[in-house]
């Protein structure tokens, strides 16, 4: 085997196949490429006597091709402008929203899911696209965390500002991709039982019913403490009367 | 409390995932007739159901049997979710999903809808080895 040793490089980088300055050969067996050879048994005592004592920490193996495996349970979690952007506009439609329902969400294709967005529009809702992190941040520390169970898998939110939840669960069973949840009507969290019962209400005739006992204790309050005077005023009329007539009689 | 876009995901959950999409992919739901799932939704442990539901509701699983069922159950009595599956065959499992993970439920709701898919191929394939043996006999003669 023979190695050429000492060629010239051009300006570009190319080598160029000129002569060699030198020429070694080596007419023994082939080079030995593959089987290691070992050092002397006095330089590796040495060396694992002296090997430095790494802390824990820093012997984690860290793979430098996944970004995930870069992040530490210490070190501080990095600041996400746009994630905060999204949160501050989330908290802002869920305060002025009067109504907002959530639905599981089936697969679906963006034909369907535009229709959806096309139907709910012409009617006054809106669809806004929340992922489950922005939302889990939107509702920490305010009076929506109990909806924080639902927050796990695919959603679909439905919002609109007057509580037309018939109307909107009308829209909705068109849609079988989508199965109504939970929903919060007047910031107060109906589940899915209270959330079809309240679909079912005619609130005009329930207001009315409501207005009709609300009323009830004070008229019955006014009723009890005229009766009284009513009865003496009466009682002393039909006396008036019997007097009259025995006066007249005599 | 900021979250920032880079989570520390560790690598078996993100391992898992992989296992999960690829065993979608796979599923054949053939012998099965009815499925329905039940589930309060501010339950505890409602993740698996809700999820498999979400992948058996996928375009490639339901174009394995256009004629199963999928029903759902949305309850308000925070009981705890399951799963009940009615095969062909008449039989019907219970998949209790509180304790389970996604990758778990989907394992074993394939594993048993493999062999019932076996078995309907060695059954189609018995009477097809029979035909030839009775026209072996005519030559004989």
């Amino acid at each position: 085997m023979a190695t050429a040793v000492g060629l010239r490089v051009s300006v570009r980088g190319w080598l160029e196949t000129t002569r060699p300055v030198s020429l070694i050969v080596r007419h023994k067996a082939k080079m030995n490429v593959k089987t290691r050879k070992h050092r002397p048994m006095v330089i590796r005592a040495l060396q694992a006597i002296t090997e430095p004592l790494i802390l824990e920490d820093l012997q984690k193996p860290i793979c430098p091709k996944t970004k995930w495996a870069r992040i530490r349970e210490n070190e501080e979690e990095e600041v996400n402008l746009y994630q905060d952007f999204l949160v501050r506009k989330c908290k802002k439609h869920l305060e002025n929203a009067g109504l907002i329902l959530i639905c599981q969400k089936l697969p679906m294709g963006m034909r369907d899911t535009k229709k959806i967005k096309l139907q709910l529009e012409a009617q006054g809702f809106k669809m806004p696209v929340i992922s489950n992190t922005v939302m889990k941040r939107a509702i920490h520390d305010t009076r929506w965390i109990h909806l924080s169970p639902l927050l796990l898998n695919h959603n679909f939110y439905a919002t609109s500002e007057d509580a037309r939840l018939k109307e909107l669960l009308g829209l909705i069973r068109k849609f079988p991709q989508l199965i109504p949840l939970a929903a919060v009507v007047d910031n107060t969290i109906l589940n899915r039982a209270d959330l079809l019962h309240y679909a079912t209400l005619d609130l005009e005739v329930e207001r009315t019913q409501l207005v009709t006992l609300l009323k009830m204790p004070g008229e019955r309050i006014v009723q009890l403490l005229n009766n009284h005077p009513k009865e003496l005023t009466c009682n002393i009329e039909q006396y008036i009367k019997q007097k009259g007539d025995e006066n007249t009689s005599s | 409390m900021a979250l920032s876009g880079s989570r520390a995901w560790s690598v078996g959950s993100r391992m898992s995932s992989y296992q999960l999409a690829s065993l979608v992919t796979k599923l054949n739901i053939s012998p099965v007739k009815r499925i329905e799932f039940s589930f309060d939704p501010f339950g505890t442990n409602v993740r698996s159901c809700r999820d498999a539901l979400f992948h058996l509701y996928s375009n490639n699983v339901r174009v394995t049997n256009v004629n199963c069922i999928l029903k759902v159950n949305v309850k308000s009595d925070r009981s705890d979710p399951n799963m009940n599956v009615i095969f062909n065959d008449g039989l019907k499992v219970l998949f209790k999903t509180n304790n389970l993970t996604t990758l778990e439920l989907l394992r074993t709701f394939d594993n048993m809808c493999r062999e019932r898919i076996i078995e309907t191929d060695k059954d189609e394939a018995a009477p097809k080895e029979e035909a030839p043996k009775s026209k072996s006999k005519k030559k004989k003669r």
